[in-house]
Parts: structure tokens; sequence; C-alpha cells
């Protein structure tokens, strides 16, 4: 199986606080990959660590083959600004808060980027981002701005916007945690109907009953490391440590 | 009214008022870009450009501008023995050093206004840092700023009254040696009633900006 993502051994610290110690998983293609555990157990800043909005301490992050930071024994080296710029148009990021530009139609929301990014012309990017639309069930909303949808609409709008530069691996942070109950499955399907197209992809997500049905594997993260990983099957039906149990204790009896 | 040929008067008020708009439009043609290159410089993480920008901002803020005119005037020839400075142009050097500190504020409190969010979004969708400003962060600033651009385009106009105090005879030096010369005040209400004119156009021309980008919140 091919590896879009390996993370080696990576350490983060902000100040005195050690964020994330040792933290090592890779992503095959096609895999999904949740990653659940409480507030502050590192999940958000290993995402910010893998879409560059991070700079790691030590360790080592592969993208697509792709070496993004390496540690040498002594430091990290990063990779050169035009090769971590093509790193990042492998990663598609989808925001807790969505994120899209408000100043922007949604339709221009997608296609902006694969214009301004890729270059490529208004028709074609127009005709992908109709398409991605139609089978999200948002064609309709193609001229109307932001403020004009509903929070589950508009998650499913950046979601699109990513999917539009045909990303190698797709993160999601916490994608659902910014909704009203009532708005979280219409975006939950769609994450399902990109499952169903194999595409890759790391979920961060409360979301218990989704993480179990949706990924491939599992990953438990509490104060900064991996505390457990596995099938969904492993993970929640029969984890083998005493702080995931706890975890999923508390999650069910929510 | 006193005895005063409002007929007479006319065209020295409305040379005063040219002499007054083009002090306008010269003072914005320099702070409105120079503006927002100090606040550029004012947000900037590198010490040694953002303290002198802190304190250029702190004395053309905090001193007052009829001050400066004096010192933009009579500066060059007590200070470097340069004499044969236009006053216009020293009165435009003033207003436009003057101003553009405002403006530079403004800029940044705009640009400090836009979540970080949308920086991360544009950064994660590969933009570069130039297309992200030009593209997603400037419009959305030019939104937030047009209410306190407004306020500050009026003062704006106002102000050019000071100009005076360095003998530039704008529209106010020109109401005030006509009122003295007539003993009368109908110079001033003529003033008065072409500044409203002005503002009155540049809050119109504000509403108009609001208006529309009002297409988006």
């Amino acid at each position: 199986m091919m590896e879009i993502l390996s993370v080696k051994q990576i350490y983060k610290a902000f100040g005195s606080s050690q964020v994330l110690k040792d933290i090592s998983f890779s992503v095959s293609k096609g895999e999904i990959l949740a990653v659940i555990g409480p507030s502050g157990s590192g999940k958000t800043t290993l995402l910010r660590c893998v879409n560059q909005f991070e700079t790691i301490d030590k360790g080592e992050i592969t993208v697509c083959g792709e070496k993004m930071v390496s540690y040498n024994g002594k430091e990290t080296v990063y990779a050169g600004k035009a090769q971590l710029r093509n790193i990042r148009l492998k990663i598609g990021l989808v925001f807790q808060n969505f994120n899209l530009f408000p100043h922007f139609t949604v339709l221009r929301n997608i296609t902006e980027a694969p214009m301004a990014v890729l270059k490529k012309s208004r028709e074609e990017a127009e005709s992908t981002a109709m398409n991605l639309l139609g089978k999200m069930g948002l064609a309709d909303k193609a001229t109307q701005y932001p403020y004009q949808l509903s929070g589950g609409q508009q998650q499913r709008v950046s979601i699109t916007r990513a999917m539009a530069l045909s990303p190698e691996i797709l993160f999601f942070d916490e994608p659902t945690s910014a909704l009203d109950p009532e708005l979280t499955g219409e975006v939950l399907k769609v994450i399902r109907g990109l499952a169903e197209e194999h595409m890759t992809m790391v979920i961060v997500t409360h979301e218990m009953a989704f993480a179990r049905d949706v990924a491939d594997r599992v990953v438990f993260m509490d104060g900064g490391v991996i505390v457990e990983e596995g099938t969904p099957e492993q993970v929640f039906g029969s984890p083998r440590e005493e702080r995931t149990r706890q975890f999923l204790l508390r999650y069910s009896q929510q | 009214m006193g005895n005063i040929n409002l007929q007479e008067l006319m065209p020295a008020m409305l040379s005063g008022t040219v002499t007054s708009l083009n002090i306008f439009f010269l003072t914005l043609l320099i702070s409105l870009p120079l503006g927002l290159l100090i606040a550029a410089g004012r947000m900037s993480r590198l010490k040694i450009i953002r303290y002198p920008v802190q304190v250029y901002l702190l004395i053309m803020r905090g001193t007052p501008l009829m001050l400066q005119l004096f010192f933009f005037y009579f500066g060059p020839y007590y200070i470097l023995g340069i004499s044969g400075t236009s006053r216009f142009t020293m009165a435009i050097v003033a207003f436009g050093l003057n101003y553009t500190a405002y403006f530079a504020e403004i800029y940044r409190g705009g640009m400090e206004g836009i979540p970080l969010g949308q920086h991360e979004a544009a950064a994660a969708l590969g933009f570069t840092k130039n297309q992200t400003f030009l593209k997603i962060v400037l419009p959305q600033v030019i939104k937030r700023i047009i209410p306190p651009m407004g306020n500050e385009f009026m003062t704006l106009v106002k102000d050019t009254a000071l100009a005076r105090v360095i003998a530039v005879s704008e529209l106010f030096d020109v109401a005030a040696k006509a009122a003295s010369g007539s003993v009368s005040t109908a110079p001033f209400i003529v003033a008065a009633v072409f500044y409203l004119i002005m503002n009155a156009a540049v809050g119109q021309a504000f509403s108009f900006a609001e208006r529309k980008l009002d297409y988006y919140r």
C-alpha cells in the first residue's frame, strides 16, 4: 500500500509545556484514520504541525514520499519554500469554523484557489466546482454568499473547496464541533460519501459513533502521546489501555 | 450682516475652495498608500522597523497638526538653512505625514480584525502571502474600515482650514480676511456652507461605498 503520510517521532512544545511527545503514525492511500482524545490532548496541534501552521521541535514528516521535515540529531530541517508549498497542495484541510471567504460567492470560494494557485482556466475550475457542488447537494447555492448558508451547508462548501484542489489526503479538524446537533448529520454524510470513494482522510473528531463507523483505524491521544492505536473494533470494543476505557466511558455517559 | 458685496466675494471664496480641495485630495493621494506601508511597519515582527514606526505615530498623533504645519514650514529654514520652500508644498507634507499616521492605525485595526482563520484557510489552499493579502485580506479590510475612514475624510475637509496658519490662502483664510475687511460675518457663513457641501459629498460617497459592499457579511 502506498504511504501518503508518515509522521515519525515528532515532538512539539509551547514554552515549557510539551504538547506532542514521540508521535508516530502513518496513513496509506485510501485509508481513513480517526484521531480521538480529550481536549488538550494534542490532536489539533498534531494536525497543525502536519499542515505547516506550527513547526515541530524534533521528528520527521513525509507526505507522498516528499520529506517535509526531518531531524538531523540536533535540529529539524524543513524542505525549501517551493517544496513546502507543493506538499501543502497535496493536503486538503477542513476547519472546525469553516473559514470560508465571506466576500466570495460559494462558487468563487471553490474556484479561486484552482485558478490562482493551480492556474486552471475559469471554465475548467467552474465546471469542476459545479460538479463537486452537485455531489454535495449544493448546486443551487453556487451564487450565494457564505452568510446566507446554514453551518452545515458552509462546512460542506469548505469540504468542496478543499476537494477542488484534488488533494492526496484530506484533514478534518473537528468538522462538526461548531455545528448545531441537527446539522452534523449532513456533514458526516458527505464525509461518508468521500470514504466510499476511497478518499484518504485523517479525521480529528469527537463524534465517536461516526469514527467507529467510518474509520479504518483509530488513534487515541491523551496528554500529547498516542495512548492506543488500532481498528475501531479494538479501540472502541476492547480498549487495551485504562486511559482509553476511561475516556470512552465518559463519552458514552454524555 | 455689514457692508459686503457677495458678488465680489464669491470668486475669491471659490478659488480658496479650490485650494482647500487641492489640499484634501493631495493629502489623500499621499496618505492612503503611505498609511498602508506604515501599518505594515507597525505590525512588523522586527523591532528595528516597528519601534521607529511607533515613534512616528506617537509624534504625528500626539502633537497638534497646527504645530506640525509651523514645523514643516519654518523648520527647513531655521534648522537646515534652506529657504524658499513653498507654503503650499509644506502644507501638503505636513497634512500628508499627519494623516498617514491616522490612516495607518485605521488600516491596522482593520487588518487585525480579520480572523486568523482567513489567513490559515488561504495558506492551506496554497495562496502565496501576496495573493492572500490582495484577494482575501484587503477586500475585507476595506469593508471594515469604511466607517472610520469616513470620519477621517470629514475631519480632513475641516482640517484644511489649518493651512491658513502658514498663510496658505484656502477657503477659511479667504473668508476670515474678507470678514475682517468688511466687518461682516457673511463670509464665514458662506465658508460654512461650502464646507458643509464638501462634507455632504464625502458623506454621500461613503454611504454609497457602504451600500456597495453590503452584499456580504
